[in-house]
């Protein structure tokens, strides 16, 4: 997805889109093992970087895979359009 | 046409039930057909001859339907008893059912949500309503993969069935048809928009404590324990204040134990409550939804006076999202738990959801767990709090 705007999102808006659903310790736990896994510096993020992390946590099985994809589209919605 | 609200509730067979709670609601709204009914039964009105006898009184209303807890109208709550929420005026309500919740979530919501349509012309708002079995263990998740698929436009209330603290079977319904297992989505189209108001009163009782052991909805090991164990050691102290001891309890008292004492996560900014539902022999405890494995939990408790006070808040939090429009009556799924906390000054708290909008007609029930995702939700299942579904004049 393109990202105009440039904006990078800080690890812990990542981890807020996954955190009320899962508790923060493990919102935090999944985001980190994915970085590590992707290669990314879990600091910040480009919206492509987000979707991609969620893309990973959302292939999980149970609820961290549910609400990752949940938060896959509520992302699309919230930063796309800021984009 | 403006909206028209009418509440009835009533006890003996489902027979007598449902005829008792048709003939209160003609009465009520005159030569005004409903477009929406909603019926929420103890197990004592089990949901097929009931909603037999409500189709045969009212063939051309879409009827929800759900087992409870408990159930209530504005001026009073009972047991054993069926309450109903009629709702006429200019709305088109459209509904489905998916069935095989815990074994294939996305399927079960998705069979409910195929048919339903995304906009209808000359009605510009949609509302959502979620009816659930919460003993499939994926609340949750099917909150969320229906908030998905209807979209953040469409703020999501609902609740999960009960079964009067049984933990055996709860039912949900549509029309005739009438399923465990299973999920219910309507939606409401409107020409204003309705409002969601939730908020909860519990407070945490215990330090963190980690999940060690989980698969799915079934918590096995807390620090490495058995869930049951470190649950009775962290309420026992609570529990002696009024003179309860959880090792004494019967397996039958057990699931209103529980939901005294729920789980609460940490998510950075508050605490989402998770309801235990029922405890195994091995002392792992069953949820609502899934816990997953490492998470960080809190054992929390609530005071009387603080769920009367949320019961206002979720009522004042509907009533700000009609934007100003007068309200006309709301239905209200209120946790079961809140029913155990205030005992008999629960009619209190419902007295108050319906002052607070306007000494307006409501109709509820009990629950296993209550649904409210609206806007920039990240969560939409909640526990031990009041969901009000308030609709304009």
């Amino acid at each position: 997805m393109d990202e105009p705007s440039g904006r990078r999102l800080a690890r812990s808006e990542l981890v807020k889109l996954l955190s009320a659903s899962i508790g923060n310790d493990k919102a935090e736990e999944a985001v980190l093992a994915v970085c590590a896994e992707l290669q990314l510096k879990p600091a910040a993020f480009s919206l492509d970087e987000v979707l991609q992390v969620l893309e990973k946590i959302a292939a999980q099985p149970g609820i961290i895979g549910v609400t990752a994809r949940f938060a896959k589209s509520r992302a699309h919605l919230r930063w796309g359009k800021e984009g | 046409m403006p909206t028209r609200i009418a509440t009835a509730l009533s006890q003996g067979s489902p027979q007598e039930a449902g005829s008792e709670l048709a003939r209160q609601v003609k009465s009520r709204l005159g030569a005004d057909q409903p477009v929406l009914l909603m019926a929420f039964a103890s197990t004592s009105q089990p949901l097929e001859p009931l909603s037999a006898v409500l189709r045969a009184e009212f063939p051309n209303t879409l009827l929800l339907t759900s087992s409870t807890s408990g159930e209530f109208v504005e001026s009073r709550d009972a047991k054993d008893s069926a309450a109903v929420f009629a709702l006429a005026g200019d709305y088109k309500v459209f509904a489905g059912i998916g069935t095989g919740l815990a074994r294939n979530a996305e399927g079960a919501v998705g069979a409910a949500v195929k048919d339903l349509p995304t906009e209808l012309a000359g009605y510009p708002h949609r509302t959502g309503i979620l009816l659930l079995d919460p003993l499939a263990g994926v609340s949750e998740e099917a909150t969320l993969i229906t908030g998905a698929l209807l979209g953040a436009e469409t703020p999501l209330a609902g609740g999960a069935a009960g079964d009067d603290l049984q933990m055996k079977t709860t039912h949900v319904g549509l029309d005739s048809r009438v399923a465990t297992d299973a999920v219910v989505v309507a939606v409401i189209f409107s020409k204003a928009p309705l409002g969601v108001g939730v908020c909860h009163g519990h407070t945490p009782l215990s330090a963190h404590l980690r999940v060690t052991k989980a698969s799915g909805n079934v918590v096995h090991t807390i620090d490495g324990r058995p869930a049951w164990d470190v649950w009775q050691e962290r309420t026992r102290e609570s529990a002696a204040k009024r003179g309860e001891d959880p090792s004494k309890l019967k397996d039958a008292e057990v699931g209103a134990y529980l939901l005294r004492y729920e789980a609460a996560l940490d998510t950075g900014t508050e605490l989402k409550i998770r309801a235990p539902l029922s405890r195994a022999a091995d002392g792992s405890i069953s949820f609502a939804c899934g816990i997953p494995e490492g998470a960080s939990i809190r054992i929390t408790e609530s005071v009387p006076a603080r769920q009367v006070e949320s019961a206002a808040e979720a009522a004042r939090r509907a009533k700000t999202q009609l934007q100003g429009a007068t309200p006309a009556g709301a239905v209200v799924f209120d946790c079961i738990c809140r029913n155990l906390i205030l005992g008999s000054e629960f009619k209190t708290a419902v007295n108050t959801i319906s002052r607070e909008l306007g000494n307006v007609p409501i109709a509820g029930f009990e629950t296993y767990g209550e649904i409210a995702l609206v806007g920039g939700d990240m969560s939409g299942f909640h526990n031990t709090t009041t969901v009000v579904l308030a609709f304009p004049v």
